[in-house]
């Protein structure tokens, strides 16, 4: 299930905004510099507020954005999960009036996005946007909801639609290769661990030029997110403190975690705490939340991120669950000896915390698990090379 | 004696993903065919070009079990049309 409804029973903070009722409908003032988490929290409050005050009737919205620049492509997709939930579950007709004039490389995605759809008054409009919001494959913009499913052959197939839809663009073959390897590999997390359907979103830029280099870039912009109870965290630390796998504890790999946890909590701070800690914890090779994996668990996630983020020109990589970040920062994704993650450089994880550029905080509580993956690519010219 | 395993999978994929779904090959196509003792083969259809780490960890966990990574790298050839696939094997399950 896309469950957008958990969103909102985890944000329920109401907002003593001012709106109109003009011609029938609910005019929200929703006028941003830049619509980023802050904002997004905003706008679940007023939301909220609009839902109690007008509960026993579906009044429509009209959300009125102005000149609308997204801090990134996850806050996009998330804000469109906002206008699902009001269409979808509270049952109202919801219209945008906005302007797009100045994005970049990094949201330039807003372009083929489909809450656009909802600029235009009218029912056939409302409709395609809640088809467009689970599925499209059109142009430069790949959307899917995907859930977890009997058919075992899911991801297989999931892997292969990508990397035949990145072949449209200049994406080189590694690239295209390790990409769809990071999506499948983090909507099946989502399946496994999380029992819940995922939304992708993947575009690709039109070429820009870099104005340092003069070098020919395109943008791959990726969004992965799923909605749960259980956060990213949430499954180490269960297994890691559980007691029936005795196995476990005999683990040598294991067995480092909970003795690193200990040094980390000694150093857990106002910045950095026990929720961060089992979130790096789960990226360590070999070190899964799934049951069954003890010998050979792990994904190789962050190798894969990391070798991306270095092919790149530029990158804007997290993840978000709850309302902790972790920044992917490919100085600080370098493994050490026996192949431990530090994410502080020191290529120490055992005995030293994460820098502090590694986490941050959200001002939204996002219930599972979001990630924003951007990579700026030099250009690859049709013999394989880079131009 | 020598078992040499010719994958049987769904011609329209290009690649293999999901722990779930490289244990189930596994269990279905190889498990009940190899001994531990002798020398595997094992034949990825030439339309498979690549293999997601969980399809390996999933595919490959058993044989782990049993003979240890130094075991497939002495014991079982991959045979692809991909010749990266082997290594890229073996560098997952390090």
């Amino acid at each position: 299930m896309f469950d957008t409804e958990l969103l909102f029973r985890e944000n329920t903070e109401t907002s003593n905004v001012r709106w109109n009722i003009k011609n029938g409908r609910v005019i929200i003032p929703f006028k941003r510099q830049r619509i980023d988490g802050k904002a997004i929290r905003q706008l679940l409050k007023i939301v909220n507020t609009v839902e109690k005050k007008f509960a026993g009737s579906k009044i429509p919205l009209t959300i009125d954005m102005g000149d609308v620049v997204f801090a990134d492509k996850l806050t996009l997709v998330i804000f469109e999960c906002i206008c699902f939930y009001i269409i979808t579950i509270c049952k109202r007709t919801v219209y945008l009036q906005y302007l797009i004039s100045q994005n970049d490389i990094w949201t330039e995605g807003v372009r083929s996005a489909p809450f656009l759809l909802l600029g235009t008054h009218n029912k056939e409009h409302t409709d395609k946007f809640i088809k467009k919001f689970k599925f499209e494959a059109f142009g430069n913009h790949f959307r899917k909801i995907i859930g977890p499913s009997e058919d075992k052959m899911e991801l297989s197939k999931l892997m292969t639609e990508i990397e035949l839809f990145l072949r449209l663009f200049s994406v080189g073959e590694d690239c295209r290769d390790k990409i769809s390897e990071v999506i499948v590999e983090l909507v099946g997390n989502a399946g496994e661990h999380a029992k819940t359907e995922s939304l992708l979103d993947v575009d690709v830029t039109f070429p820009y030029t870099n104005s340092r280099t003069g070098e020919d870039v395109y943008g791959i912009n990726i969004v992965i997110l799923n909605f749960s109870h259980r956060l990213f965290g949430t499954a180490l630390k269960e297994k890691l403190h559980s007691d029936h796998t005795p196995e476990m504890r005999n683990n040598l790999r294991y067995h480092t975690v909970l003795n690193a946890y200990e040094n980390h909590a000694k150093q857990f701070n106002d910045w950095y705490g026990e929720e961060d800690f089992y979130n790096i914890a789960s990226f360590q090779h070999k070190i899964s939340g799934r049951e069954d994996a003890l010998l050979y668990g792990g994904t190789g996630l962050t190798k894969l991120i990391e070798s991306l983020e270095k092919m790149s020109d530029a990158h804007h990589c997290y993840m978000l669950t709850g309302c902790r970040v972790i920044n992917f920062i490919s100085e600080h994704l370098l493994y050490g000896n026996d192949e431990w993650i530090s994410f502080n450089g020191s290529k120490d994880f055992f005995d030293n915390i994460p820098d502090k550029s590694v986490i941050s905080g959200c001002p939204v509580y996002f219930p599972g698990t979001a990630y924003n993956l951007n990579f700026v690519m030099k250009k690859e010219t049709e013999n394989g090379s880079k131009n | 004696m020598e078992a040499r395993i010719e994958l049987i999978l769904d011609r329209t994929v290009t690649r293999l993903a999901g722990y779930e779904l490289g244990k189930k090959v596994f269990d279905e196509q190889v498990k009940d065919k190899i001994d531990y003792d002798s020398p595997i083969t094992i034949v990825f259809p030439d339309n498979i070009k690549k293999l997601a780490s969980s399809f390996i960890q999933g595919f490959f966990g058993e044989i782990i079990e049993n003979i240890g990574i130094v075991g497939i790298e002495k014991q079982v050839t991959i045979v692809a049309e991909n010749d990266k696939l082997p290594k890229s094997i073996i560098e997952n399950l390090l």
